[in-house]
């Protein structure tokens, strides 16, 4: 098969299916649906597809090669996200006919129980004659927030989202759980690789508590699961997740620290632990597979054919680009964010040449010098900064957090991830966030936002235990002059502690 | 309105304890040298922001040109000055 003829109805494993969490629920919308021939598409059209994880799934069989962008709307969409949305869409395929109401304006199609009734390939097939298009790469198009908060549309290619899923022997037959938004860069990527290696999908139900989606993970036999940190921990305190039998334990999207990974190896002993570091401004991204925090050391020695990784005078992770196609990993998974391009929502609204081709690596190519201290480089590659500070221990390399999130306490440059880190290891503390409180005096102080298990300590004593800790392990400007005890912490959609909540 | 001298007598005490100091609570007057009861400068500006959140303001940004006291009568007569500022 050529490689630009890779398409998602030729790469779903015929063994794939989806299985959902709030199955039966949906309602039967028989009477009111518009048949899909009754609306003109063709290789230029640009439509939005909503509705559940099967039925986006149904959508993008339908339509992947046959129309020029399918833009996947996340589960919670902010008028930002649907004006931005919209401005780059001639249709909306929804589900629900309260879906139509967030795409007014635009042409609406209601198109639940015939796609979801209808078989996948066949009606994949018959779409190609029913809109008639010729062959295309189709566009997916997904909504993003960086960690500013900042709405953006980023598009990729099915091929290069697929050609990093895994298709081994160890990966046929799994069972993965989909926590994540299925809209979402994390979620699509857990529904490729359980499409691509004949997997079923079992999608939770997002909206239900976080104990009733591990309870209804283990009645389903869910043997692979990928979460981010903050969504394993909240897993880990449901006295449930044990009963998961899980092969493999996929964690991305934040720093994991060594008592997650600890806990994860003793609730999971012969399972696949697998960290996922992806750079999304490096289009690069490798795993670590031996359970511990950071990386090996010896990734920094690895050159040629392999991610090539450096580390700067000042403690910067640098990454090698952007001929990304000899940057294969050097571990078994990678993602491949290289073929990216992104749409800030505020720009070209109107145009059709909305596409910046994000050339993340070219535009960084421009602005970034080449680092001098660091190794010289081939014809065509450059290195480019993560914009994450690391430290080497030993044989390791350890996170430190993002530069740019460093807390400035008295001029010393203090890392909330790292505070967290040691917080956590206080037992009775389940989760923690950390954030700058500015002070007249010495520009910010430390403060920790911290849930507790109730049952084994009082919020007095978990403070007074959680401070002892700290002063025990961090120097003295990097222990939380503020700790409060909270009843729970924001989470965004992407299963992340939202610090935007905390400005 | 809370009682301002309490208010940061109790607080320095509680935050040199944070810090692993003690003070001698017969020590503790007006004309006790805050350097000296183990307060540092991070401590002192745990001090302020602890007392911005009892009392509702923060007279070293109140005050046109920061001036920051010696010892612990000064400190009071700064948050004085200031009480009009206080939270009802």
């Amino acid at each position: 098969m050529r490689e630009d003829s890779f398409r998602l109805a030729d790469a779903t494993s015929d063994r794939f299916s989806i299985v959902s969490m709030h199955e039966g629920k949906s309602a039967d919308f028989g009477d009111q649906i518009n048949r899909l021939s009754d609306v003109s598409f063709d290789d230029t059209t640009r439509v939005i597809v909503d509705g559940s994880p099967q039925f986006i799934f149904r959508c993008m069989l339908l339509l992947d090669g046959c129309v020029s962008r399918l833009l996947l709307a996340p589960r919670i969409v902010s008028s930002s996200i649907s004006n931005a949305m919209k401005s780059q869409a001639d249709i909306a395929l929804v589900e629900h006919p309260r879906l139509v109401e967030r795409w007014k304006g635009l042409p609406t199609v209601i198109g639940g129980t015939m796609l979801c009734e209808a078989s996948q390939k066949g009606l994949c097939k018959r779409s190609r004659n029913l809109v008639g298009a010729t062959q295309q790469n189709t566009q997916w198009v997904l909504a993003t927030s960086g960690t500013t908060g900042d709405c953006k549309l980023v598009g990729h290619h099915f091929r290069s989202i697929a050609r990093t899923a895994r298709t081994g022997e160890r990966y046929r037959g799994l069972r993965w759980g989909l926590v994540f938004d299925v809209a979402r860069f994390a979620g699509l990527q857990v529904l490729v690789q359980a499409l691509v290696s004949g997997s079923v999908l079992l999608s939770v139900d997002l909206d239900d508590s976080v104990q009733n989606q591990v309870a209804w993970l283990v009645e389903q036999k869910c043997d692979a699961l990928s979460a981010t940190p903050t969504r394993w921990r909240q897993m880990l305190m449901t006295d449930r997740l044990r009963d998961l039998p899980l092969r493999q334990v996929t964690i991305g999207g934040e720093i994991a620290d060594e008592r997650l990974l600890w806990s994860l190896r003793d609730r999971f002993p012969h399972a696949r632990i697998s960290h996922i570091y992806a750079s999304t401004e490096g289009g690069v991204a490798f795993s670590v597979h031996d359970g511990k925090p950071g990386f090996p050391r010896s990734f920094l020695e690895t050159a040629g054919g392999s991610v090539r990784l450096a580390i700067d005078c000042e403690g910067m992770l640098w990454v090698c680009g952007p001929c990304f196609e000899s940057l294969n990993s050097i571990c078994e998974e990678n993602y491949d964010l290289g073929c990216e391009s992104t749409l800030n929502e505020h720009q070209g609204v109107n145009g059709t040449d909305w596409l910046r081709v994000h050339s993340t690596r070219g535009s960084l190519a421009n602005e970034e010098p080449h680092p001098q201290h660091l190794p010289p480089l081939g014809p065509g590659l450059r290195w480019i900064n993560t914009g994450d500070k690391v430290e080497v221990t030993g044989d390791r390399v350890i996170f430190l957090g993002r530069a740019d999130g460093a807390i400035n306490v008295g001029g010393s440059k203090v890392f909330p991830e790292r505070i967290e880190s040691i917080v956590r290891q206080v037992k009775g503390v389940e989760s923690v966030f950390v954030r700058g409180k500015p002070s007249s005096v010495a520009g910010y102080l430390v403060e920790a936002f911290v849930t507790i298990n109730h049952d084994m300590h009082n919020e007095r004593s978990m403070v007074e235990m959680i401070r002892a800790h700290c002063r025990a392990s961090l120097a003295k400007h990097e222990i939380p002059a503020f700790i409060h005890i909270v009843d729970e912490l924001p989470v965004t959609e992407s299963g992340k502690i939202s610090r935007a909540a905390f400005r | 309105m809370k009682n301002i001298r309490n208010s940061v007598l109790e607080s320095l005490e509680s935050i040199a304890k944070q810090q692993g100091q003690t003070i001698d609570g017969n020590l503790l007057d007006d004309e006790l040298v805050l350097a000296e009861c183990g307060l540092d400068s991070l401590g002192f500006a745990i001090l302020v922001a602890e007392l911005e959140i009892q009392l509702g303001y923060d007279p070293f940004v109140l005050m046109d040109e920061p001036h920051y006291p010696k010892t612990t009568g000064e400190l009071i007569a700064a948050y004085e000055r200031f009480k009009n500022h206080a939270r009802g």
